[in-house]
């Protein structure tokens, strides 16, 4: 089985919806580091347990993220425990959003570049038809 | 770069020089006789149990004392001139009137087995001062586990004060103890001899000699000087241990054909370019841990310059400890082979001969610990050679095989082949007792060290509730030991032309892991089990003990990714490093030997595993952790093992482990095991080959490697991070003839085939 080896570190502010689960699985599942906070501890220690047993690390940091000093704690602890933060997401759903609104657009920019690619394509294939020397005007005579 | 104030140094209350056998510990005056454990310890002895100034009857003002290395120390004591209160005339100054007019009184240690000390005294006063200098000395010759209290060993104790030459006078302390023993089989009549000169020459004054202090009479003129000089002869049995240096030895101590400096010279080093990341932690890191190993070098079992062994750890371990010793020198092996073959030889030489259960000795079996206290020498117990291990006699043929990897000389490691054969046997015969092929420690002596496998201490094997379990115990890092021995060892022998044997032990290796991982591995937990009890049940508590297994390679595949990240729990890691055992434990308390602290040796053979599979976001983060603990301390130095709190808003640091060692010789060994797994450096000197794999974190950009020794080459390369994130290196140097390969680790979980073939065809560039 081939691992994956990422070492970047993901903060989820509010760990306890289904959608942030969903994303810290995924997250766990390509080598982030996840950090979890949020309401419900128990929620949050059940998803760090799962995470372990798929062979991920979550920490979980019980600070209240609405919080000034919520998120000061947050952000400290991921920074001590893993160096670092590449990613802080507040809102699971937001993210989810967002990633199907990215995925929506590079779709439509992956078809957008074909469409131009296949037209300039046929454009030159065209050009290059109408260059070539016809059998008609070789015989022309002078 | 660090932008905190901590600085934490275990045994605060005191100060520690240190060179062979000899250590000297004083209060934060530079006294000795304020505390338990304060003294001049020789072989273990306290040859001076009070030693303290008094000038006029009052004990100079301290005001700047500091070791300048680990064997040299200097102190500035003031005094004011007699008659006058010293902190009168505010108006001189805040240091007031004793800064205004001064009576420097000057100490300088020096520690080569014996001790020189200068005392210079100067008169800054600017008027004529006469005083009394008493120096109050006396020798009790209690053993290290004497000190506080409970004195077992009892002798006769003479003190005689003459002059021995027209400008020399000496005080002898004379010890002589016997003790009649009968221990199990081993009975007799054990005697000691030991004795202290302090010697006073060079002396500007004659001195004097009455209750138990040395004393001058001095007058002084304004700026002159006055000086004496104190040699501390020991004397063990009769062999006098004359002090190496004499007078203002700063420099001399640095001395290019003493054997530590040697070693520091010819060893490899290492630099970074980097400034901005933890690079210049890393470093200094590195650089104290090399002074350190060459500091608790024990002079005396030294098999040649360049083949030597050192002492387990300062103040307390200073003494030959098997699995310390051989950690070390495979940990540091980067730095050069001489500490693998120092301790191969002298581990060789003292490795079990015959069925003495006293002493759990039985032929084959590695020497656990060698005390050379009164206790020790006098048979009182039988640390003097104490066998009581289960863990030495599997590292040591992994260590001869270590050996092999870095030298690829077959001369230089034949000596030990038999030795490591007997441990082999040992393991087989003696560990194995009812033959289920699983290695359980059970002592048969009655005054033993219970736990014989990696954690020794009596209260380190606990049961999922916390109960202390009862030996027999199979640990499970022990059977990965066995099992990586067996495995290398069968390799080494297949070079020697020794195929049956090699065969023979390789297949035992691989039974051994199939048996293991069917048998230790907790599916419910993701985790392996930390032992066997001795009705074979699994001890179910999650410790740290499986790190271990995943560095020597015994675990399944399919299995290691679950223990790795059950390392990485926030009940395993506190932030610092992965602790002995899960703070979700009931026995866990962060301030025991074993129940939950952090040893920084085991972490260094963690991010071994770690590498060996590829998990380099692990091995990173691990590492970083420890480089960053070592920061904490005074000197970036690891002590033996620090407090499991967690690295939290509450805790912005960990505390001291009460009486800690440091240095340690493992805890220093480890930063070079983990810069190796960074690396992924595998040396193979038998193909001329170095295999490297390195994957730089951000927090060590850059880090040039100098003078690594394989084989008969040696070559000098700098890694750098590119600016994609990935590594590059540089050969900058390279003498004799060695091919460095870049590959990942063989077991890597992460590797694919083409980064395999893309980093050969990368290697024929460089």
């Amino acid at each position: 089985m081939k691992h994956s080896v990422d070492g970047s570190v993901v903060v989820f502010a509010n760990a306890s919806t289904p959608e942030a689960r969903n994303a810290a699985l995924d997250f766990a599942r390509r080598g982030w580091f996840v950090v979890l906070a949020g309401a419900s501890d128990t929620t949050l220690n059940e998803l760090k347990k799962y995470i372990q047993m798929t062979g991920g690390v979550a920490h979980v940091v019980p600070a209240d993220p609405k919080t000034r000093e919520g998120r000061l704690r947050l952000n400290y602890e991921a920074t001590a425990w893993f160096g670092r933060v590449d990613k802080w997401i507040d809102d699971a759903r937001a993210t989810e959003n967002e990633t199907s609104r990215n995925s929506r657009w590079k779709s439509l920019l992956v078809v957008g570049c074909a469409v131009v690619a296949l037209g300039f394509i046929g454009s030159r294939i065209r050009q290059s038809r109408s260059n070539e020397p016809s059998s008609d005007s070789a015989s022309t005579p002078k | 770069m660090s932008r905190h104030l901590i600085r934490l140094r275990p045994r605060s209350d005191s100060f520690y020089l240190s060179k062979n056998r000899t250590v000297l510990a004083t209060d934060l005056h530079g006294m000795v006789g304020s505390f338990a454990e304060s003294g001049l310890f020789v072989y273990q002895t306290r040859m001076l149990s009070s030693y303290r100034y008094f000038i006029n009857g009052q004990p100079p003002r301290p005001l700047a004392l500091s070791n300048v290395h680990q064997n040299t120390w200097m102190g500035y004591y003031i005094m004011a001139p007699p008659g006058v209160d010293p902190d009168s005339r505010p108006d001189f100054g805040p240091g007031r009137l004793i800064a205004a007019q001064t009576v420097e009184f000057r100490v300088s240690r020096f520690i080569g087995d014996g001790m020189h000390e200068d005392i210079d005294i100067k008169n800054f006063a600017g008027i004529p001062v006469e005083f009394t200098v008493e120096i109050d000395l006396d020798a009790d010759f209690a053993d290290w586990g004497e000190v506080h209290g409970d004195r077992q060993q009892r002798g006769e104790l003479e003190k005689t004060w003459k002059q021995i030459r027209p400008s020399e006078w000496e005080l002898s302390f004379t010890y002589t103890a016997e003790h009649q023993y009968r221990k199990q089989s081993e009975f007799g009549i054990a005697r000691i001899d030991r004795r202290l000169h302090v010697v006073v020459h060079n002396t500007s004054s004659e001195p004097g000699y009455h209750n138990n202090r040395i004393t001058f009479q001095i007058a002084l003129e304004p700026q002159q000087p006055w000086h004496v000089c104190l040699n501390f002869i020991p004397q063990i049995e009769g062999k006098k241990l004359h002090p190496m240096y004499g007078c203002t030895s700063f420099i001399a101590v640095q001395d290019p054909d003493e054997p530590a400096q040697i070693f520091l010279e010819e060893s490899a080093s290492f630099a970074s370019a980097d400034t901005e990341t933890l690079a210049p932690m890393v470093t200094a890191t590195l650089a104290q841990a090399r002074r350190d190993l060459a500091s608790l070098r024990l002079n005396d079992l030294d098999h040649g310059v360049s083949a030597w062994t050192l002492a387990a750890g300062l103040p307390v371990y200073t003494a030959l400890f098997g699995r310390d010793t051989l950690t070390a020198s495979w940990q540091a092996a980067m730095l050069g082979s001489g500490m693998m073959q120092g301790t191969l030889a002298e581990l060789a030489a003292c490795a079990g001969k015959e069925v003495n259960d006293w002493r759990d000795e039985q032929p084959g079996r590695m020497i656990h610990q060698m005390n050379t206290g009164p206790l020790a020498a006098l048979n009182y117990g039988p640390l003097g050679r104490y066998y009581g291990s289960e863990t030495t006699s599997g590292f040591y043929p992994f260590v001869v095989s270590a050996l092999w990897h870095w030298t690829g000389d077959k001369d230089l490691v034949r000596p030990y082949v038999e030795p490591a054969l007997n441990a082999l046997r040992w393991l087989d015969e003696w560990s194995d007792r009812n033959h289920d092929g699983f290695y359980e420690y059970l002592t048969r002596s009655s005054q033993p060290t219970v736990n014989q496998g990696w954690k020794d201490a009596a209260d380190s094997i606990v049961d999922e509730d916390g109960k202390i379990v009862e030996p027999p115990i199979a640990t499970c890092e022990e059977q990965s030991f066995v099992y990586v021995a067996k495995l290398h060892f069968s390799e080494l022998l297949w070079w020697l032309g020794q195929t049956d044997q090699a065969r023979k032990l390789y297949g035992e290796a691989m039974e051994l892991k199939k048996r293991f991982n069917d048998v230790f591995w907790m599916e419910d937990e993701g985790f392996f089990a930390m032992g066997l009890d001795s009705k074979k049940r699994q001890i179910r508590s999650i410790a740290s003990n499986p790190g271990h297994c995943l560095a020597t390679g015994i675990v399944d595949e399919s299995l290691v990714q679950r223990t790795a990240s059950r390392l990485f729990s926030d009940e395993m890691f506190s932030g610092w490093g992965i602790r002995t055992l899960s703070s979700a434990h009931p026995a866990y308390n962060p301030y025991s030997y074993h129940r939950g602290s952090v040893w920084p040796v085991e972490q260094g053979t963690f991010a071994i595993g770690f590498a060996r599979y590829g998990l380099h976001h692990y091995m990173n983060l691990l590492c970083r952790a420890q480089f960053e603990a070592a920061a904490l301390f005074d000197f970036y130095r690891l002590p033996e093992l620090f407090s499991g709190h967690p690295r939290d808003v509450a805790h912005p640091f960990p505390a001291n482990y009460p009486n800690a060692n440091s240095p340690q010789a493992w805890s220093a060994s480890t930063v070079f095991s983990m810069l190796q797994a960074i690396l992924g450096l595998y040396p193979y000197a038998p193909l001329k080959m170095l295999l490297i794999d390195p994957h730089l974190p951000d927090w060590l950009p850059d880090i040039t490697l100098r003078d690594l020794r394989v084989g008969d080459a040696k070559v000098t390369i700098r890694f750098f991070r590119t600016r994609s994130g990935t590594t590059d290196y540089h050969i900058e140097d390279a003498r004799g003839s060695l091919h460095v390969v870049r590959q990942p680790s063989p077991w890597s979980l992460t590797a694919g085939f083409a980064e395999r073939v893309r980093d050969v065809l990368a290697s024929l560039v460089h």
